[in-house]
């Protein structure tokens, strides 16, 4: 699985691209526990190209999560389908995390300390 | 309607389960909506059976197998190994972060995708435990 990384201010911007099954899952969740090592702790989960996500997913999602926001920083999650939003829902994860419409709209939040 | 696929049940086989009940799904041809919640509720499964039901060192196999009727699609996965212990705190959905972290999802997105579940736990080790999974599409 392909995933782009671009920073826009303090801000690092994730962006994976195709199936986040339980091996993609790993592949994210090193990308994603690196960038947090190396101090970055605003992070967005732009998934816009996710076209499905495993619990294996999840779980790398929520630990960086923890993470991000015990160093005093935060980990937003945008641009879910239809199909990805109904698999958050089902766990619960809606109502954990900011979830947004565009990784815009999670980079606006960050400035203003908006939890959408 | 049926088929079925027997794999030994490693992580690297995952895939290959995965991509035997998307193939099923197509031939059957399935709404994509309902064939997304049956190819994920088959991984998380899998991989289930794959971390649990056999002992480190000791080879097992899965068998998944997709029977398609008028109202529903049933899809069944068999091992021969460990029944997994699934208890109704699999279930919980007002559950913390922190304990999101550790994993263990699976169940609950099963249940909440598929509409019937059901487990047959065999009555001795190494006979086969079967999870039974029911999509109702109504067509």
């Amino acid at each position: 699985m392909e995933i782009t990384q671009r920073v826009e201010g303090d801000i690092t911007v994730v962006e994976p691209d195709g199936r986040i099954d339980t091996q993609a899952a790993e592949q994210l969740d090193q990308v994603l526990q690196t960038a947090v090592a190396e101090g970055h702790n605003k992070i967005v989960v732009d998934m816009s190209k996710v076209e499905y996500i495993s619990s294996a997913g999840l779980r790398s999602l929520a630990a960086v999560l923890v993470k991000c926001r015990d160093e005093g920083g935060d980990m937003k999650v945008a641009a879910l389908n239809e199909r990805v939003t109904r698999v958050f829902n089902i766990i619960g994860f809606d109502l954990l995390m900011s979830v947004t419409d565009t990784p815009e709209a999670a980079i606006a939040d960050f400035s203003t300390g908006a939890t959408s | 309607m049926r088929d079925e696929l027997r794999v030994t049940a490693t992580i690297e086989n995952v895939p290959r389960i995965s991509g035997f009940v998307r193939d099923e799904g197509k031939r059957l041809r399935l709404a994509d909506d309902v064939l997304f919640d049956i190819d994920l509720a088959v991984e998380e499964a899998s991989t289930n059976i794959v971390r649990h039901a056999y002992e480190p060192g000791q080879a097992g196999d899965m068998q998944v197998r997709i029977e398609a009727a008028d109202d529903d699609i049933r899809v069944t996965l068999t091992d021969w190994g460990r029944p997994f212990e699934a208890d109704a705190a699999f279930l919980a959905v007002d559950v913390p972060l922190e304990v999101r972290a550790q994993g263990g999802m699976g169940v609950l997105l099963i249940h909440g995708l598929m509409d019937e579940v059901t487990r047959s736990i065999a009555p001795a080790p190494g006979g086969p435990n079967v999870l039974t999974m029911i999509k109702h599409i109504g067509r």
